[in-house]
């Protein structure tokens, strides 16, 4: 379908991810080059350092045409650190765009000043003395500038962490901008995620005039600054002099308010935004996604692999409930599943229900403290019998056996062990995080009309949790009628043909970046992170 | 999860300014010290020994002790900065064992150098009895040698040590001088000067050693340094050729200079002249010295420290401007009190040369060029500054131009006549102040700027 073979259809652009980091994205990602053989991809990684790609996790199928690299953390070439002699025009035109980019009043005048920005350095790129990031540390305006904004938004911050902070800040950005004509020509641009790679996007697809599309996974700008928060190396706690918890907050500031931006920038260069469930498209909005260009397609699954299993678990259940019925976790056991509100919601259960047992499945290798307190807890409560740590398996094979599939998650997105124990037929109890909602409840009215598949759960709340599997299981039939709506549901909304099918119209036909989707997920839900939206830190102040 | 956020905690880790900020600014005021103190000894010399031998030997020794000073200055300039740079280092480093091994190799580089130019000038090209040219030559060794301790014992900073060994020095010089002329004439003044010279560098490197002794054997790690700082080595050697380039001059090109014995050449006309003005320079340096160790230099320290301990750009910025008032005020003081001086003896020059048996055209000179050290103290300020502000290329620039127009503008006044005698120095040294006045403005008002701006990405 493609008459020039040089260009590709669509050019993804990945951040940290595939090829070369596995993970739920890189699978993802994977699963759409493969089963998209007639569509033409250019891969454009973005990475940290050269090192990171030593080994690629994946390889890329035959309709992948090309894949660049570019690493954000490298060092710079030494052409990058000499400043260039810019004509005096552009120069006066540049600094001119870059103050007007700082010192803006507003999001939208910000926004504006960065494409001018954008606009002066290409003009200067074409008029051969590309500006340098020597530039912006060198040049007399550049100087005058950073003192500007210090003194607007640091004016009582120890000035050289700020000056660190500032260059550190831009190093980053400064690379993936600069690596704006390398980015390949294709049709449309599509990256999995914002930050970095958003900015990036959005700035290749306005260059060609192609149509920008996003997939986020998780929310990209709500993890940096969880992460950011958190983080105890922004700020270096040695000052003598000045209060740390108030340097603390004004550098982490910076960090975040990059982070907005890349997130703002990306949205706005987007004609369609997706997310993986309905929840996401709020925090997207949060954080300066335009409403009306927002969409849900959750991950798929093929239910027709897990037939076995389904008729299996019919035919157990339809004899009634055995003598022992098998709570299963399917996990990794470490503290962000919550392993130990399992195991005192075990106590209860079997208290009540003496046939009840669990079979903890999944690595316990990753946090071997927790994977030891976990056991140590068993013990305590006498439960060596009724909860098993049975290592990893291979889940379609034990799904048939298991009665009940439980989540204690602190925190998901749209986890797939949901959708194969749908595809199994076995029910769910989850905790009321991510997709989970949507998952055992429905999204839509046709979808909530199919029933639950489950029951949901207060997060850290072992009463609750126990409360819930209890009513789950209280008959075979009920788990038959739950495990029912469950299977249907995968079949009808999770079905993985029809998830790859929508990416294959927007691959194929760009009329989406014509319209909204007139699917508008505002709900009283989004109302009210809209208008969160005025207490949030204006980007880059 | 797609990003890379946690990667930036490697580039993170903790900055600071790179090195090169510690102070040593006021090593390089012993580049001036010196030439004071040979001034000062010739004066003293000339008073004491003028009965002790004849006029034609007198004026032998001076000429040769003359030519000493002027080659040994210009060859050991280039290593007195770079020496002054390396013991700062040393002393900022906390790598005080290094210092005397370097001492030790600093020594007998100098001595080979100036043992090879004293041998091949005062033997080969100065017809004397045998003692007085190696006597001369052997001088010419020690007095280098002298000026390279020197610069360690400004690090050691016991000021009143110096002054010690300088007095105990000069006054076995003058003693032994005065004792020796009776029985070997002019050769005996100069082994007299000799010995003193010795016994001079001998207590200063005893006032070294108690500070920095260590039995280690020379070093010459220095030596790195004249490639690492060329600009500091070319300012040290333009400077002295620049403070001595107008006397040769005058020897060779002015119808009063004579040929005293061989390749010795001297025009007391502009001689002694010359160096009377320049011991008018003490007053305004000491002075100087003194407001910038009080009040400009704790300032500049101060906005150092606040930069590195991270102060505000407020507080930067306001002991900035405090550094420059400072500074200011430093150097109105020193013009004021300068100009003073300066201008009593301008006015009573004529009674004051007429005591010491000086005419009317030294007179001339003596007060132009009264003036030109007025300027002079002012340009050595400025480039003391510059020093402080490592503005090297700075200094290497207005130490250039101060030698450059010194050289054309003496070499114009003896086309001329006598009128324009001592009018290229003066002439150099305010083009040369102006010179390092206007690059020390602009480096104080972009320090910040270079400060920061400077700092290199990747360490």
């Amino acid at each position: 379908m493609n008459p020039d073979a040089k260009i590709a259809d669509v050019c993804l652009i990945l951040e940290g991810t595939y090829p070369y980091v596995q993970g739920g994205v890189s699978s993802w990602v994977h699963q759409i080059l493969t089963e998209l053989p007639d569509v033409t991809f250019a891969l454009f990684f973005l990475g940290s350092t050269s090192d990171q790609v030593a080994k690629k996790r994946y390889t890329p199928p035959a309709n992948v045409i090309s894949l660049t690299e570019i690493f954000l953390f490298e060092q710079l070439p030494a052409a990058e650190l000499a400043p260039n002699p810019l004509p005096a025009a552009q120069r006066t035109a540049i600094y001119a765009a870059l103050k007007s980019f700082y010192l803006a009043p507003d999001d939208t005048a910000r926004m504006a000043a960065f494409w001018s920005v954008i606009d002066c350095l290409d003009a200067a790129t074409a008029a051969g003395t590309p500006v340098t990031f020597g530039n912006l540390c060198r040049d007399e305006e550049a100087w005058a500038l950073l003192l500007e904004v210090c003194q607007q938004v640091a004016p009582d911050e120890s000035f050289i962490d700020f000056f660190w902070a500032v260059r550190f800040v831009h190093l980053p950005v400064w690379i993936a901008l600069s690596s704006r004509q390398s980015v390949p020509p294709a049709r449309m641009y599509h990256s999995v995620s914002t930050g970095y790679a958003g900015l990036l996007g959005a700035v290749a697809a306005r260059r060609r005039r192609a149509p920008y599309l996003i997939t986020e996974h998780g929310i990209y700008t709500k993890e940096r600054i969880a992460e950011i928060s958190q983080a105890t190396w922004i700020y270096d706690p040695q000052s003598r002099y000045f209060d740390v918890g108030e340097g603390m907050g004004a550098f982490k500031q910076l960090w975040i308010n990059l982070f907005m931006f890349l997130g703002e920038v990306s949205y706005s260069g987007a004609q369609r935004i997706v997310s993986l469930f309905e929840g996401n498209t709020y925090l997207q909005i949060e954080f300066g996604a335009e409403a009306r260009r927002l969409e849900v397609i959750p991950n798929g699954i093929d239910p027709t692999k897990f037939d076995a299993a389904f008729r299996a678990r019919t035919a157990r259940l339809s004899a009634g409930l055995g003598a022992e019925i098998v709570i299963g976790f399917i996990g990794r056991v470490v503290p962000i599943k919550d392993v130990k509100t399992l195991i005192r919601a075990a106590r209860t259960i079997v208290g009540r229900e003496p046939r009840a047992i669990f079979h903890i499945i999944g690595p316990t290798e990753e946090d071997p403290d927790y994977f030891e307190e976990c056991k140590q807890m068993v013990t305590l409560m006498g439960l060596e019998k009724k909860v098993l740590f049975l290592g990893p398996k291979n889940v379609r094979e034990i799904l048939s056996g298991l009665d009940v599939c439980l989540l204690t998650s602190i925190s998901e997105g749209l986890p797939l062990i949901i959708l194969e124990a749908y595809a199994a037929g076995v029910p769910c109890v989850a905790t009321d995080v991510g997709a989970c909602r949507e998952m055992i409840f429905g999204r839509t009215p046709e979808d909530k009309a199919i029933g639950r598949a489950g029951l949901l759960t207060k997060i850290c709340s072992p009463l609750d949790t126990a409360d819930a599997v209890l009513r789950v299981i209280s008959s075979a039939e009920n788990l038959l009628t739950m495990g029912q709506a469950g299977r249907i549901r995968a079949e009808r909304h999770y079905r993985q043909t029809e998830i790859m099918g929508k990416y294959h119209a927007f691959y194929t036909d760009h009329s989406w970046s014509q319209s909204g989707t007139g699917i508008l997920p505002v709900s009283s839900a989004s109302d009210s992170s809209l208008s969160a939206l005025s207490s949030q830190p204006p980007s880059l102040r | 999860m797609a990003g890379i956020g946690f990667q930036l905690t490697k580039l993170m880790q903790k900055r600071t300014l790179a090195g090169g900020l510690h102070a040593y600014g006021f090593a390089a005021l012993i580049g001036s010290g010196p030439w004071v103190l040979s001034m000062v000894t010739l004066a003293g010399l000339g008073l004491v020994l003028q009965r002790a031998g004849t006029a034609g030997e007198l004026d032998l020794f001076f000429v040769a002790v003359t030519h000493i000073f002027a080659f040994s200055l210009v060859s050991t300039g280039p290593l007195q900065l770079l020496l002054s740079r390396y013991t700062a280092d040393c002393v900022f480093a906390k790598q005080d064992e290094k210092i005397f091994p370097s001492l030790l190799g600093a020594l007998a580089f100098t001595f080979a150098v100036n043992a090879a130019i004293g041998l091949v000038f005062f033997v080969g090209f100065v017809p004397a009895a045998p003692l007085f040219q190696l006597a001369a030559a052997g001088v010419l060794m020690v007095v280098s040698a002298i000026w390279i301790a020197a610069i360690y014992v400004t690090a050691v900073k016991d000021y009143t040590a110096v002054v010690r060994c300088f007095a105990i020095g000069y006054a076995v010089s003058l003693g032994a001088a005065w004792v020796l002329t009776q029985w070997f004439g002019v050769a005996g003044t100069m082994t007299g000067f000799l010995i003193g010279q010795v016994v001079l560098l001998l207590t200063m490197i005893g006032v070294i050693y108690r500070e920095y002794g260590t039995a280690a054997p020379p070093s010459f790690a220095y030596f790195g340094y004249f490639k690492k700082h060329a600009d500091l080595a070319l300012c040290g050697l333009v400077y002295n050729l620049g403070i001595w380039i107008d006397k040769p001059l005058h020897w060779w090109l002015s119808p009063h200079g004579y040929q005293v014995s061989g390749a010795l050449w001297a025009s007391p006309l502009y001689d002694q002249a010359v160096f009377l003005s320049f011991l008018s320079v003490a007053p305004g340096m000491a002075v100087f010295l003194l407001t910038l160790e009080t009040t400009f230099a704790g300032r500049y320290a101060e906005f150092f420290r606040l930069v590195v301990e991270k102060g505000t750009l407020r507080e930067i910025l306001r002991t900035k401007a405090e550094m420059v008032d400072a500074l200011r005020d430093g150097i109105m003081r020193l013009l004021k009190f300068q100009g003073a001086v300066t201008l009593a003896l301008v006015l009573s020059a004529e009674r004051l040369l007429s005591a010491l048996g000086l005419g009317a055209v030294q007179t001339l000179v003596f007060q132009v060029t009264l003036i030109g050290v007025c300027l002079l103290v002012l340009f050595l300020a400025l480039l003391t500054v510059l020093f402080y502000l490592n503005r090297l290329r700075a200094a290497l620039i207005s130490c250039a131009v101060f030698a450059a127009v010194n050289f054309l503008l003496t070499v114009a006044g003896l086309l001329a006549d006598e009128r324009w005698y001592g009018l290229g120095f003066t002439t150099a040294a305010a083009t040369g102040a102006v010179t390092a006045g206007v690059l020390a403005n602009r480096a104080l008002q972009r320090l910040e700027y270079e400060t920061f701006t400077s700092q290199p990405i990747y360490p």
